[in-house]
């Protein structure tokens, strides 16, 4: 049984700080670093780190280069790699403090293809940065596998755990055209003025939509998965289901969790075409999880 | 209680129920006649130009509710499908993971049973096919079309959309399983499902014999090339007798013309086109009685009987003050023409091009912007497209309701009694606001709200549109021969190819912002169509330009457009050298 490791590359200073807990904490075999070629000059000194903690601990290090413009090409390549290199029983840890969602959602469900059952980990930053995070989203898309069901004939419900990019939001929201919105909030204010911001981008989409809104908390135990089910709890088998998460990293954890229960609600996701260089600042708490996962 | 509407509402029109597309849109001016033909149609035309209003109003449910409300005959012969893309199943993006010939087939597939279902739900709506024919027969030859046992229903046509609601999840399922490859072996095709279905269909059903259908397949550019080629094999076809397509796409980005072979379409021998913007907005052009015909219905939708030119007063002032400069432009003309008889035109063409030019000239040494009020105005703000003159209308309707103190809690007529005109003050408010709001969001948020726009690209465009503005309202108070310019078009686009790319990328961000459009006019030598751009005019008022009347296109450099977006300053010699010519209005 191998034990392996897979992170993204960031320069934020939580991925090499991040890896570095990782490996004191477990024995790992191998690390697997993917990172996006579009920010490559951006993650080198990071991912330079990243392999020094590996050779000094007789760890593989793999660097694994995906296409920024390209997510075809970045899922063929991570689906290779995982299909080569993982195998049934094996452990695997997923660290996925800086991976961006789509990739997380495809590197879990290569895992489940490969039957094996993920550990996740998410160091949170000890605060994040200036006066922006991300901006200019990028056209949504769905997530290849991880789709859902959906018919042309039925109106569209659009299940959106909110973030702090607003932008994002609304491109979601006027990608899909969806009959209704049905938002998630992360509770308390853990980074920044979290309520604050939440009741104001809230405000802003009841203005034009009709949205209903719940509170969840990524930090609990479940990852919020139980403040989401009880949400769907009213959506009609005859309503195309779309789900989103611009939220706390881990709520990405419940997200895909509640998609393979329920799997003809289907996974989409907004890039950002611009991230800042001080999207956070250190390291914070660390957050350890493994996949709970059934179909319906 | 009914709550008073504001009459200028402005949703987006596939939100809107059938009775209001039918009480709302204007019959006759919209290309209705090519809509109702058996020619393969591309609409085309920007967010808010009128595209999915058109093809709803065509499509069976409005025509159904119209020949009811008209106690016509239900219109059989001709009968319109709408077929909406933009679904997440359009979305969905599977296919991308397969090599071609599967992924133009997945691609087929879901698109052939979108417009099957579409198609069989309108005829389901159809109370005279409901008796008019054995069920056992002709579930046998659909069960054959289908080469699967279609489920028991109530009426074959539910039957059909059962099926196909289940196949398309079947596909999906098949599609999202383990292997990265999946494909979906049971796939349909236009020739073997749809085509053969629409002739059987019309076999078994008499009242359907003569019928013909126009399949309305709107937001055609959301689908993926794969099914924008199988849709263009069948259009090549021309094989008018049964089916035709209507396709709304938007203006921005190319869909493709190509067929699954490899063929090309032909404009004007495989389809037509009909741009739904218009480039003239003058009093004697046909979007100029199509937006009167609009904002009259509109009007009287909410009872109030008044002509829009009088609902939309210009303001006394700016009248009386225009008045005044045409009789100087007039004298002027006189002076300039001296001899009686052929000389009238010329002094006709010299007042009506300058009288305008001459009062913003003047009011440009004023500390206030002119007045911007009048219904023409309006029409000349929209830029021709109909979303915008709503937008306007909406806006100063809400600022009248306001000022009024009768709130939308109440009666429809207690509203309206209020308000019998929107007064020139508030028109050149709303309109001043509208524009500065513009502004503002081409400053501080395209680069968050627009595709493909990164934060240099968003600094960029708003520094050209800027020079744009300079550079145009220099000319109004200073240019002597064609002082009036509000579009452009690009020269020398191949003396620096990296300067070309770089503006016609920024270019593209605008017009996916809707802050410019393209147009396209005959060119000076014979045969040829040249493009050019007209800045969305709500940016002008804020910056005291002129919107009505004939207006002059500058031709300028792509290298001194480009030099604009970083400088913010369109360069000396290119503004010195500049060519223009006169565009009608």
């Amino acid at each position: 049984m191998n034990r392996t490791l897979i992170a993204f590359g960031s320069w934020e200073e939580r991925f090499p700080a991040g890896i570095e807990r990782d490996l004191r904490s477990t024995q790992f075999q191998s690390l697997v670093v993917f990172y996006y070629n579009g920010y490559a000059e951006r993650t080198v000194a990071a991912r330079q780190v990243a392999r020094r903690c590996c050779e000094g601990g007789g760890v593989q290090f793999f660097d694994v280069e995906l296409e920024t413009d390209s997510f075809r090409s970045s899922w063929k390549r991570i689906f290779m790699h995982i299909d080569q290199r993982v195998t049934a029983g094996d452990e695997v840890t997923v660290d996925i403090s800086t991976m961006p969602r789509d990739i997380i959602w495809s590197v879990f469900w290569m895992l489940e293809r490969k039957g094996v059952s993920a550990k996740y980990v998410y160091h949170s930053p000890a605060e994040y940065g200036g006066d922006w995070l991300s901006r200019a989203p990028r056209p949504p898309r769905m997530i290849y596998k991880l789709s859902g069901e959906v018919l042309p004939s039925d109106p569209t419900a659009l299940l959106l755990i909110l973030g702090y990019d607003i932008p994002r939001a609304k491109r979601l929201i006027r990608w899909y055209a969806p009959k209704r919105i049905i938002v998630g909030m992360q509770v308390g204010d853990r980074f920044k003025r979290n309520q604050d911001l939440m009741r104001r981008q809230l405000g802003e989409l009841k203005q034009d939509h009709d949205v209903s809104d719940f509170r969840l908390d990524a930090y609990a135990e479940d990852r919020g998965r139980g403040a989401i089910n009880e949400a769907i709890r009213d959506v009609s088998e005859h309503e195309n289901v779309i789900m989103s998460s611009l939220g706390p990293k881990l709520t990405s954890v419940a997200i895909y969790e509640v998609q393979r229960e329920f799997r003809r609600f289907g996974l989409a996701y907004t890039p950002a075409n611009e991230f800042s260089d001080d999207y956070s600042i250190g390291i914070g708490q660390s957050y350890i999880g493994e996949m709970s996962l059934g179909s319906r | 209680m009914t709550y008073a509407q504001n009459p200028f509402v402005f949703e987006p029109a596939n939100s809107l129920p059938d009775e209001q597309i039918l009480a709302y849109y204007i019959d006759g001016h919209n290309y209705s006649r090519f809509l109702e033909s058996a020619r393969n149609v591309f609409l085309v035309g920007e967010r808010g130009s009128g595209k999915t209003m058109a093809l709803r109003y065509s499509s069976w449910n409005v025509q159904r509710l119209r020949a009811e409300q008209q106690g016509t005959d239900l219109p059989l012969r001709s009968i319109g499908v709408y077929v909406p893309c933009k679904t997440p199943l359009t979305h969905k993006a599977e296919y991308e993971l397969l090599d071609e010939w599967p992924a133009l087939t997945i691609s087929e597939h879901f698109l052939v049973l979108s417009v099957t279902y579409a198609l069989v739900d309108t005829l389901g709506s159809i109370p005279e096919l409901h008796q008019a024919s054995s069920y056992g027969d002709i579930h046998g030859d659909m069960s054959f079309i289908f080469g699967e046992d279609l489920p028991t229903r109530e009426t074959i046509f539910d039957s059909i959309k059962q099926f196909i609601r289940d196949e398309i999840v079947r596909t999906q399922r098949s599609l999202n399983s383990e292997n990265p490859e999946a494909f979906y072996s049971n796939s349909y095709m236009f020739s073997a499902l749809f085509v053969p279905l629409i002739h059987s269909l019309c076999e078994h059903f008499p009242v359907l014999q003569q019928s013909h259908f126009r399949l309305m397949i709107d937001d055609a550019h959301t689908l993926n090339t794969f099914q924008l080629k199988s849709l263009n094999s069948l259009i090549i076809n021309r094989d008018y007798s049964r089916f035709s397509f209507k396709m709304a796409v938007a203006k921005v980005g190319q869909t493709t013309k190509l067929t699954k072979t490899g063929g090309s379409l032909i404009a004007r021998h495989d389809y037509i086109t009909l741009d739904l913007e218009s480039t003239l907005h003058s009093r004697r052009t046909r979007f100029y009685d199509f937006a009167r015909a609009l904002v009259e219905r509109r009007l009287r939708n909410v009872s109030i009987d008044v002509d829009p030119v009088e609902f939309f007063p210009a303001s006394v002032l700016s009248q009386h003050d225009i008045g005044a400069v045409r009789s100087s432009v007039c004298r002027e003309a006189l002076s300039k023409y001296p001899d009686a008889g052929e000389a009238t035109r010329d002094r006709q063409g010299h007042a009506y091009k300058y009288t305008h030019a001459r009062y913003f000239q003047d009011g440009a040494a004023q500390p206030s912007l002119p007045p911007y009020s009048g219904f023409e105005m309006l029409v000349f703000l929209s830029t021709g497209v109909v979303g915008n003159l709503l937008e306007a209308c909406f806006r100063m309707f809400e600022r009248a309701a306001a000022q009024t103190g009768v709130s939308f809690q109440s009666t429809q007529s207690a509203l309206t009694r209020k308000i019998t005109e929107i007064p020139s003050k508030i028109q050149t408010e709303e309109i001043l606001r509208l524009s500065n709001r513009k502004w503002k969001w081409a400053a501080d948020l395209i680069a968050r709200d627009i595709d493909g726009c990164g934060s240099e690209d968003g600094g960029r465009v708003y520094r050209l549109l800027d020079a744009l503005a300079v550079h145009f309202r220099d000319r109004a108070t200073q240019h002597e021969s064609e002082p009036r310019a509000l579009s452009f078009a690009i020269s020398a686009h191949h003396s620096d190819p990296g300067r070309s790319g770089g503006i016609h990328h920024l270019l593209e961000i605008l017009r996916t912002a809707q802050l410019l459009y393209v147009r396209n006019e005959a060119g000076q030598e014979a045969g040829q169509s040249e493009s050019y751009y007209v800045p969305n005019r709500i940016l002008w008022p804020v910056r005291g330009l002129d919107l009505r009347g004939p207006h002059a296109c500058v031709l300028l450099t792509a290298s001194a457009l480009w030099e604009a977006a970083q400088t913010g300053t369109i360069p000396f010699d290119d503004a010195r050298d500049e060519r223009q010519w006169e565009l009608q209005s």
